[in-house]
């Protein structure tokens, strides 16, 4: 069977804040949850790229590598969250309830996409952490009701890579969700039921 | 400083290039104005797990052997490129047949490559119960000490210094992106010092082999467009990363008294070279451009130009989101109004990022626009990013005079480079 | 050149010391960092001279620099901080933004660890690469950061950024001659008047298993006091300034640089024939004394062709540094004109022309001028002049 491995929030902080800690060359005891990392602690983007392999290791997930807005506005519309780099009062309404843990005062008035990583804090990881083990508790679950769609068996375990999961009687790979698919998903969901006009 | 001083003036007298799109200056630069792409499939190793598999490569069969140093060039693509490049600079010169003063001649050579760990294995297989320790390495450099010149970036400049018996400066530039830039800069500096009359100078780069592919992949640099011909579209709101080249070019650069009493043709003349250094971060742009903006007005006020004068920019345009809207704003601040009319191409679209060679064979494309009036055009750009708003030449490239021009490069870790080119009349 | 040039701050890292103070205290006193490398297994150079890297980088500002510099790229920008400190310009932030950088780095820093997981994880059973493998499974196990560590700009960039320095800049990848060509580039800009002030010097550490067995290879290693060099690393980075505007701020004068010239392929002599003629007797040399036969027999056939003449290097104490050793020849002869205080060399080589004296103890002696040279195997040769600061202050 797969091994359900299961992580608590607590435990998930934890591991979070110890990536952060370490990819900033800090103690844990220094990282403050909701502090920005860039404004707070100098991060820039490849600390970010640190934090988010090391993540991806440690939890078996894929995090979103791209901009979930502009992927968003592939399928819904060019330029309904993001015009000419800035967002738009529906992009902010986005924001506002895709990420919680920020100051929603932060998503007011010209906010500029490429500005969002000043934004980024351990909580936002946590977050998305969570949300990614979430999603692929869901399709294990499938799996594990199913067994594998090509030989039924439920001999299915994580992989040598580290967001995979391979059946060992016939070789078929399942994949974790993809980060960025997962967040577009949701921002699609948000904006039928919430946002939209 | 430059043009505008007692200093010597610098004259281009020789080109030679090694590019997916051609090994010779001619049919590359049909090529480019053709609008077509060298970016294909990997060949050099199998790619087909990786999750770039693309790349803008050169085949090395096309190569005639012989002649001298072949194990050293097999050992080592950029050398190859390097090398065949040169001479053909050389030789475009007239300094093959031409009695050059050995002792006023140098190279100046932006040089790139990975410490190729690959090459190490496939000479000697290394066992799971194996240590990779020094008696292995030993074993394995004993056998193919040619293998050692993968590590040592002065190279290119060695061979180069020997194969044309050169007893002026031999100087191997490194400044990532920004090299070949640099290196062409510096040619001029030696040559405007007086401590040179004529100067190789260029660059030459293979990253493509599996260690450089993953790096690059990790760090959420390059395209993940999956098809190679379109993958790198600069200035498009699409762009996604840059598209990994190789190959190298190669100018001639010549005081213009050396030039005029040799009698050579002129390509054209250096006004201005603007060098800069953001330290801001070592992967992220200062979000301003303000390196690049300092690398450009020190260029335009070098040659004491206005920014009116420039009729065209050879971008840096590497096709990541953030240089491409970066280096924007970055000629709209220096611009102004101007910066509108100015028309700016990538030609990176074309050949993709040839990284330490790129400033170079930018170099020789922006002194071809300038002898031929050809302007590239940056291809795959069907829908402009709103905040990159200028015109880049979009798809089909154009026939239009230039007499001014400007080449710019803007590195990793936040080097920058621009250099100031006229049309010789 | 249109412009004096005057050396006006010093910062350095060697196994000797990590600063530049006690570096040179340790240098007169002929101390010697070459030590016993203790792993030292057949064939593997039993000597070296590593430098210490902790207090080095507890002097470096920003994290990420921590995290992705390798050593010498670290030490270069200590070095570069305590230089700048040294002139006086550490937080002069108006003159670091037009400030000059030009610096000879090393060529790849990378050691082996960085690669052997992935390669390891992409082995077929027989220890071959397998592509396929190394898509799948390598790639999970190579370090993210692989490329930006790899940087061999990483000691130019890192400066600029944790000193805020962002004028003209130049990173001379070209091995042992990089700090000497890094140099000559400098005073040549600021000859020029394309700088006023630049931030110059060389890093480089050859304790990197490639050019160790390399060079093993090529017979060119050896032990404390010859035949051949012991491998060592380290960074000097000075500051030069136009004589203007040093004098301007009142800035302490060094020296000043008053000729430069650069030769390939012929040896020292193309270059030194350039030098202009003094009266200084003897010449006194700041130069490489490597122990290296080869190496030595040109140098000194060079030395010998000057007539009378005193020469000193530091190969012999702090183990030879590739790129930055012609930088720290050239702040070793700064600091030895303005002070009149020569620094001992221990050499043992051969071939000494008559009329050329190595200095084996340290000289209290006030030469008008020094030479300093580099040459990377007869191939690529820099020869600076430097002359002692003028007393009276007046230009």
């Amino acid at each position: 069977m797969i091994d359900q491995v299961t992580f608590s929030p607590a435990e998930v902080e934890s591991t979070v804040v110890d990536a952060v800690a370490k990819s900033l060359l800090l103690k844990p005891s220094e990282i403050a949850i909701n502090a920005s990392l860039e404004d707070a602690y100098g991060a820039e983007s490849l600390d970010m790229l640190e934090i988010v392999f090391a993540l991806e290791k440690a939890f078996r997930i894929r995090l979103p590598h791209e901009n979930i807005l502009r992927g968003a506005e592939q399928k819904l519309g060019e330029g309904i969250f993001v015009r000419q780099g800035i967002l738009t009062e529906q992009g902010l309404e986005i924001l506002r309830r895709l990420r919680p843990e920020i100051d929603a005062s932060l998503f007011t008035g010209t906010v500029r996409v490429h500005e969002l990583g000043r934004l980024m804090t351990a909580q936002t990881f946590v977050r998305l952490t969570l949300r990614l083990l979430e999603s692929k508790e869901e399709s294990l679950g499938v799996l594990r009701e199913s067994g594998c769609s090509r030989c039924g068996s439920r001999a299915i375990y994580p992989s040598q890579k580290a967001a995979e999961f391979v059946c060992h009687d016939c070789n078929a790979t399942y994949p974790v969700p993809n980060g960025d698919a997962v967040l577009v998903e949701d921002v699609t969901k948000i904006y039928r039921e919430n946002v939209r006009p | 400083m430059f043009a505008h001083s007692n200093s010597t003036r610098v004259v281009v007298t020789g080109l030679g290039v090694a590019t997916s799109l051609g090994l010779h200056v001619e049919p590359m630069w049909n090529a480019i104005l053709a609008g077509r792409s060298g970016v294909g499939y990997i060949r050099q190793f199998d790619s087909a797990t990786f999750p770039v598999r693309i790349g803008s490569e050169i085949d090395v069969d096309l190569f005639p052997r012989g002649g001298g140093y072949e194990l050293l060039l097999a050992a080592n693509r950029s050398l190859r490129f390097g090398s065949w490049a040169a001479a053909q600079a050389w030789k475009d010169a007239g300094l093959d047949a031409a009695h050059a003063l050995p002792g006023r001649a140098g190279v100046c050579a932006g040089a790139g490559g990975f410490p190729a760990m690959e090459s190490r294995i496939a000479a000697r297989p290394l066992r799971k119960d194996a240590a990779w320790d020094s008696a292995w390495l030993t074993e394995v450099l004993q056998e193919r000490p040619e293998l050692l010149c993968q590590h040592q970036l002065s190279t290119v400049s060695s061979l180069l210094t020997e194969q044309f018996d050169l007893r002026g400066p031999s100087v191997t530039i490194q400044g990532a992106c920004t090299s070949g830039t640099q290196a062409i800069g510096e040619a001029c500096a030696l040559i405007r010092s007086g401590r040179a009359d004529i100067m190789l100078a260029g660059g030459a780069d293979s990253m493509m082999s599996m260690f450089c592919v993953a790096g690059f992949t990790l760090l959420g640099a390059l395209s993940t467009h999956p098809d190679p011909e379109t993958a790198s579209r600069p200035f498009d709101l699409t762009r996604s990363g840059f598209v990994l080249g190789e190959g190298a070019a190669m100018a001639v650069l010549e005081s213009l008294p050396s030039a005029l009493a040799r009698g050579t043709r002129i390509y054209a003349e250096v006004v201005g070279y603007g060098s800069s250094c953001d330290g801001y971060r070592f992967t992220d742009v200062h979000p301003e451009g303000s390196g690049a903006v300092r690398a450009m007005r020190k260029a335009l006020a070098a040659a004491g130009w206005k920014p009116e004068n420039v009729d065209y920019i050879n971008a840096h345009g590497t096709s990541t989101p953030q240089n491409d809207r970066v280096e924007t704003m970055a000629v709209k601040t220096v611009f102004g109004d101007h910066a509108y009319r100015v028309p700016m191409s990538s030609t990176k679209s074309q050949l993709g990022h040839l990284i330490c060679a790129a400033g170079a064979i930018e170099f020789v494309l922006t002194v071809l626009t300038l002898k031929t009036g050809g302007i590239p055009a940056t291809i795959n750009l069907h829908r402009a990013d709103p905040e990159c708003d200028l015109d880049y030449v979009p798809l089909e490239s154009r026939r239009t005079p230039v007499r001014c021009a400007l080449s710019n490069s803007f590195g990793f870790g936040g080097q920058n480079g621009s250099i100031a080119l006229c049309r010789w009349d | 050149m249109t412009q004096r040039i005057a050396i006006t701050g010093m910062g350095c890292v060697s196994v000797l010391a990590p600063c530049f103070p006690a570096h040179w205290e340790r240098l007169l006193n002929g101390e010697s960092g070459v030590q016993r490398w203790p792993d030292a297994s057949p064939g593997w150079p039993k000597w070296h001279a590593p430098v210490l890297l902790a207090p080095v980088a507890d002097r470096i500002r920003s994290r990420m620099l921590r995290k992705v510099l390798q050593p010498s790229a670290m030490m270069a920008v200590s070095a570069a901080r305590e230089a700048l400190a040294d002139a006086g310009l550490e937080e002069a932030h108006e003159i670091l933004e037009e400030t000059g950088l030009y610096i000879g780095s090393v060529s790849f820093d990378l050691p082996p660890s960085q690669f052997v997981p992935a390669i390891r994880a992409a082995a077929d059973d027989y220890g071959h690469l397998d592509p396929r493998l190394f898509g799948t499974h390598g790639m999970l196990a190579v370090d993210p950061l692989l490329i930006v560590k790899g940087l061999p700009n990483g000691g130019l960039c890192g400066i600029s950024i944790d000193c805020g320095v962002f004028g003209p800049n130049l990173n001379v990848a070209n091995g042992s001659i990089g700090g000497a060509q890094a140099l000559a580039a400098a005073v040549d800009a600021i000859g020029r008047g394309e700088v006023q002030v630049a931030v110059v010097g060389g890093h480089d550490s050859l304790l990197h298993p490639e050019h160790l067995i390399g060079e093993s290879m090529a017979g060119r290693l050896g032990a404390a006091g010859g035949p051949g060099y012991v491998a060592g690393e380290g960074a000097a980075i000075c500051v030069l300034e136009s004589m203007e505007h040093a004098v301007r701020r009142g800035a302490r004068i060094y020296a000043e640089v008053t000729a430069v010239a650069e030769a390939s392929r012929d040896g020292l002599e193309p270059a030194l024939a350039l030098m202009p003629a003094t009266d200084s007797e003897p010449r006194l040399i700041f130069g490489d004394l490597l122990g290296v036969g080869e190496d030595d027999a040109r140098e000194m056939r060079a030395a010998g062709a000057l007539g009378s003449a005193a020469i000193t290097g530091a190969t012999g104490a702090i183990g030879f540094t590739g790129s930055a050793s012609g930088a720290f020849s050239f702040l070793h002869a700064a600091k030895a004109l303005r002070h009149g205080d020569i620094p001992p060399a221990s050499y043992t080589g051969s071939h000494i022309p008559a009329g050329l004296r190595v200095l084996r103890e340290r000289q209290l002696w006030h030469p008008g001028s020094a030479l300093v040279w580099r040459s990377d195997r007869g191939v690529r040769n820099v020869v600076f002049q430097l002359s002692a600061p003028v007393r009276s202050g007046e230009l």
